[in-house]
C-alpha cells in the first residue's frame, strides 16, 4: 500500500478518490433529502385524497354493514376501522408527515376541523384493532375522522417511507462511480508521470553509460525545467572532470620527461652501488607517480570487454613474484575464464598479491568456481589487520598501520584500485582476518554463463 | 642558419666501429644530450634532432642511419606524422617513445609502421635492449627494415597480436603472457620449426627484462609451455632438443 503514497500515481488516485468521494457524498445526501421531501409532499396529498374518497364511501354504506366495509377496503398503507368511538387520542408529538396530513384533510373537508378530527399516536388504542402484524407500531399515523352520524372511521397508516427504498441501488452506483474514479485516475496519472518517468529514464540512461551528451529536453514545462537543470549540471560536472584531466596529462607529461632524464644521469653514475640504490629509489617513485596518475585518470576502464583467463594471469605474477625472489602459492583449476577488461583484471589481482606480499611475506592463493561465482582467496602470512581496519583500508591513501606501511612503502592506491576494478566487473573483494594469522582477501567475480 | 642537430658521433667512440647510428628525435635537448652520452658510450653514433623539420631535413642530407628514436608528444608535426612519413620513403626501423598508460598512441604507432615502443619513464637498459634486439631483427631480415611490419601470429588456432601484446587461445580467451614469456613466443614464432639454443632464446627474453637474466630459460619455457597447452596431456608445441635447445612445432601464420 506504501505504492499509494509512493507514486505520482497513488497519489493522485488518493486526491481524486477522497475529493469525488466527499463531493459525492455531499450531493449523495442533499438529493436523498430533496427526494425524501418531495415523495412525502406527494404521499401525503394521494393518502388525503384516498381518505376523503373512503370516508364518502363508507358514509353512503349503511351502518351496520359499515365495519365489514371498512375491512374490506383496507389495503396497502390503510387499515380502516369503523366504530362509535375515535380510537386515536389527540396530544403527542406529531410529525411532519402527521402534521401535513393534519393540514391536508382539514383543508378539504374544512367541516373535520369543527367536529374534532383526532390524529395520533396509537398508545392508548386497543391492541386488538390494531395490524400490528404488519407494520410495526411506532410507524404508523392512527387517525379518527368524525362522520357526519357522530360516528367514527378509524384509519392506521403505515408511515410513509418515501424514497429509503432506493437506498442500495444508490450506494452500488456511488461505488461504480468511485471504481470508474480509480481507473480514470490510473490511467490521468500515468499519463501525468510519463514525461516525468521517461526523464528519469533517459537520466539512468545516459549516467549508467556513461555516454556524454544532454537529456532530451521534452515533455511538460516542469520536466523540461528539471531536464535542462540536470544538463546544467552535467555540463559543470563535466568541465570540472575534463580540466583534471587536463592538468593530469599536463602533470604527468611534464614529470615523465624529468624522470627520464633523472634514470639516464643515475644510469651514468660510476659507483656502482650508489647506481643500484638510486634506481631502486627511482622504481618505487616511479611506480607510486603512476599508481596516483592511473588511478584519477582511470585509464584502465575502456579497455575492452573479453573472456579472459583469470588462471593465466594468476600464473603470470606468480612467475614475477618467484623472478623477484618472493613466495607465491596458486591452487586452483587449469583455466578459469570470466568476462572482463584484461589488463583491469590483471592490476587488481596484481595489487592484492602486492599487498599480500608486502605485508604478509608469502602469498597463497586458492581459486574456485562454483556455480555463477568464481571465488579467488588471497592469504598472506603477515599480523593481519585490526577489525575497524578491515574496510578502512579501501579507501583512498588509507594504509594499514601508519608506521608499518611508511616502513614498506605503498601509496595507499593498491587496494582501493583493486576494489574499484573487481566492483566494475560485477565483483567486490573483502578483507578478513584469518582463523590463526594473516590477511585474507576475498575476491568474487561473476562467472560467465557457459559457452 | 642554426646547426639544430646535435652529434654525438665519435665521442669516444673514434677507434671502433660504431655498433650502428642511431637518431634521436625528441624535443627535450637535455634528455638529447643525456640520452646520446649514454648510447655512446655503448658504442653507438648518435645524432640528435629536436622536431620533424630538422629530422626531415637530416634524412634528405643523405646521412647513414640504422635507427630512429621516435618521441610521440612533440610539437608541431606530432610523432604519429612524422612516423607515417618516414614510412613512405624508409624501412628504417622506429622505435617510438610513448606516454605510458597511453594505448591508443602505442597502438595508432605501431599500426602506422612504428616497429617497437617505450614508454617514457623508461629504464636505459631497457631501451639498449630494444635498441639491440630491433637492430637485430632488422638485420636477420636483410637490413631492409620490415621488422615490425608484422601485426600478429596465427597457430593451430592461437593467435598473438603484435600490436596489443596480446594472446588469445583458439575459443577467444585472453591469456596472459609475462613479458618475458611475451619474447620467448615471439622468437619461436618468428622462427617456427627451427632449433632455437638457449643462448638465443636468452637473447631474445633480455630484450624486456633485464633483471631476469639470471633465471634459467628452462624455466621460462616451461611457463610458456603451460600458458599455451594444446589441451591433451603430455603434448606441447614447444619440443625439447636433446642438447640443443628447444622448437616450436607449429604451422605459423603471420599477417
Amino acid at each position: 500500500m506504501t505504492w499509494l503514497t509512493d507514486t505520482i500515481a497513488g497519489r493522485t488516485i488518493i486526491v481524486l478518490v477522497v475529493g469525488l468521494g466527499s463531493i459525492l457524498a455531499v450531493a449523495q445526501y442533499l438529493y436523498q433529502r430533496g427526494i425524501e421531501r418531495e415523495v412525502s409532499i406527494r404521499n401525503t396529498e394521494a393518502v388525503v385524497e384516498r381518505l376523503l374518497v373512503l370516508t364518502d364511501t363508507i358514509m353512503a354504506i349503511e351502518p351496520d354493514r359499515r365495519d365489514d366495509a371498512a375491512h374490506s377496503l383496507s389495503g396497502g398503507l390503510i387499515e380502516l376501522h369503523w366504530g362509535r368511538e375515535p380510537l386515536a387520542t389527540a396530544g403527542g408529538q406529531l410529525d411532519a408527515v402527521a402534521k401535513r396530513l393534519h393540514a391536508g384533510l382539514i383543508s378539504r373537508m374544512p367541516r373535520l376541523g369543527d367536529k374534532g378530527l383526532v390524529i395520533g399516536s396509537t398508545q392508548p388504542v386497543n391492541e386488538e384493532h390494531l395490524p400490528a402484524k404488519s407494520l410495526d407500531a411506532r410507524h404508523t399515523t392512527l387517525l379518527s375522522i368524525p362522520l357526519t352520524d357522530g360516528s367514527w372511521l378509524n384509519v392506521t397508516l403505515a408511515k410513509v417511507e418515501s424514497a429509503r427504498a432506493a437506498t442500495p441501488s444508490l450506494f452500488l452506483s456511488a461505488l461504480l462511480a468511485g471504481l470508474g474514479v480509480v481507473v480514470v485516475s490510473i490511467l490521468m496519472s500515468y499519463w501525468l508521470s510519463l514525461p516525468l518517468r521517461g526523464l528519469a529514464e533517459n537520466a539512468r540512461r545516459l549516467f549508467a553509460t556513461s555516454e556524454s551528451g544532454p537529456i532530451p529536453e521534452s515533455g511538460t514545462r516542469e520536466v523540461r525545467m528539471l531536464a535542462a537543470a540536470i544538463n546544467e549540471l552535467q555540463d559543470r560536472i563535466r568541465k570540472l572532470i575534463d580540466e583534471r584531466t587536463q592538468m593530469l596529462a599536463a602533470v604527468s607529461h611534464d614529470l615523465r620527461t624529468p624522470l627520464t632524464r633523472l634514470r639516464l644521469r643515475v644510469a651514468s653514475m660510476p659507483d656502482r652501488q650508489a647506481r643500484r640504490k638510486a634506481e631502486v629509489d627511482l622504481d618505487e617513485m616511479e611506480a607510486m607517480i603512476e599508481a596516483i596518475l592511473s588511478f584519477l585518470r582511470d585509464d584502465l576502464s575502456n579497455e575492452a570487454v573479453e573472456h579472459v583467463d583469470i588462471m593465466a594471469i594468476l600464473e603470470t605474477l606468480e612467475a614475477e613474484a618467484t623472478d623477484a625472489g618472493r613466495r607465491v602459492a596458486i591452487d586452483g583449476p587449469r583455466h578459469i575464464v570470466v568476462r572482463g577488461r584484461h589488463l583491469a583484471l590483471k592490476r587488481a589481482l596484481d595489487n592484492l598479491v602486492q599487498n599480500a606480499l608486502k605485508y604478509g611475506d608469502a602469498a597463497s592463493v586458492r581459486v574456485s568456481q562454483a556455480d555463477a561465482l568464481v571465488a579467488i582467496v588471497i592469504e598472506d602470512e603477515g599480523p593481519g589487520l585490526p577489525l575497524d581496519q578491515l574496510e578502512q583500508v579501501f579507501e583512498p591513501f588509507v594504509r594499514g598501520e601508519p608506521s608499518r606501511a611508511r616502513a614498506t612503502g605503498g601509496h595507499g592506491l593498491g587496494l582501493t584500485v583493486a576494489r574499484s576494478i573487481l566492483r566494475s566487473h560485477g565483483g567486490d573483494v573483502t578483507l578478513e582476518n584469518g582463523r590463526s594469522k594473516g590477511l585474507v582477501a576475498r575476491v568474487e567475480l561473476p562467472a560467465p554463463p557457459p559457452s | 642558419m642554426k646547426q639544430a642537430s646535435d652529434s654525438h658521433v665519435g665521442e669516444g667512440a673514434e677507434e671502433l666501429a660504431p655498433e650502428a647510428r642511431i637518431v634521436i628525435c625528441d624535443d627535450d635537448s637535455d634528455l638529447r644530450h643525456l640520452l646520446g652520452e649514454f648510447l655512446v658510450e655503448h658504442r653507438f653514433a648518435v645524432v640528435g634532432v629536436g622536431s620533424g623539420r630538422e629530422l626531415d631535413r637530416l634524412m634528405r642530407s643523405g646521412a647513414q642511419l640504422d635507427l630512429i628514436i621516435l618521441d610521440i608528444m612533440l610539437p608541431g608535426q606530432s610523432g604519429i606524422e612524422i612516423c607515417r612519413n618516414l614510412r613512405e620513403q624508409s624501412n628504417l626501423p622506429i622505435l617510438m617513445l610513448t606516454a605510458r598508460g597511453d594505448e591508443t598512441d602505442r597502438i595508432v604507432g605501431l599500426e602506422i609502421g612504428a616497429d617497437d615502443y617505450v614508454s617514457k619513464p623508461f629504464s636505459p637498459n631497457e631501451l639498449l635492449a630494444r635498441i639491440k634486439a630491433l637492430l637485430r631483427r632488422s638485420r636477420i631480415s636483410g637490413g631492409a627494415g620490415m621488422v615490425g611490419r608484422k601485426r600478429s601470429y596465427e597457430f593451430e588456432g592461437w593467435r598473438l597480436d603484435l600490436l596489443r601484446r596480446e594472446l588469445r587461445n583458439p575459443r577467444g580467451v585472453i591469456v596472459d603472457l609475462s613479458a618475458g614469456e611475451y619474447d620467448l613466443l615471439v622468437a619461436f614464432l618468428e622462427m617456427p620449426q627451427r632449433v632455437l639454443s638457449r643462448d638465443q632464446l636468452l637473447d631474445a627474453a633480455r630484450s624486456t627484462d633485464a633483471t631476469n637474466l639470471d633465471r634459467s630459460i628452462d624455466v621460462q619455457v616451461s611457463r610458456l609451455r603451460r600458458k599455451i597447452d594444446t589441451g591433451a596431456e603430455g603434448e606441447s608445441f614447444i619440443k625439447t632438443v636433446r642438447g640443443a635447445g628447444y622448437m616450436l612445432v607449429a604451422a605459423v601464420r603471420s599477417s
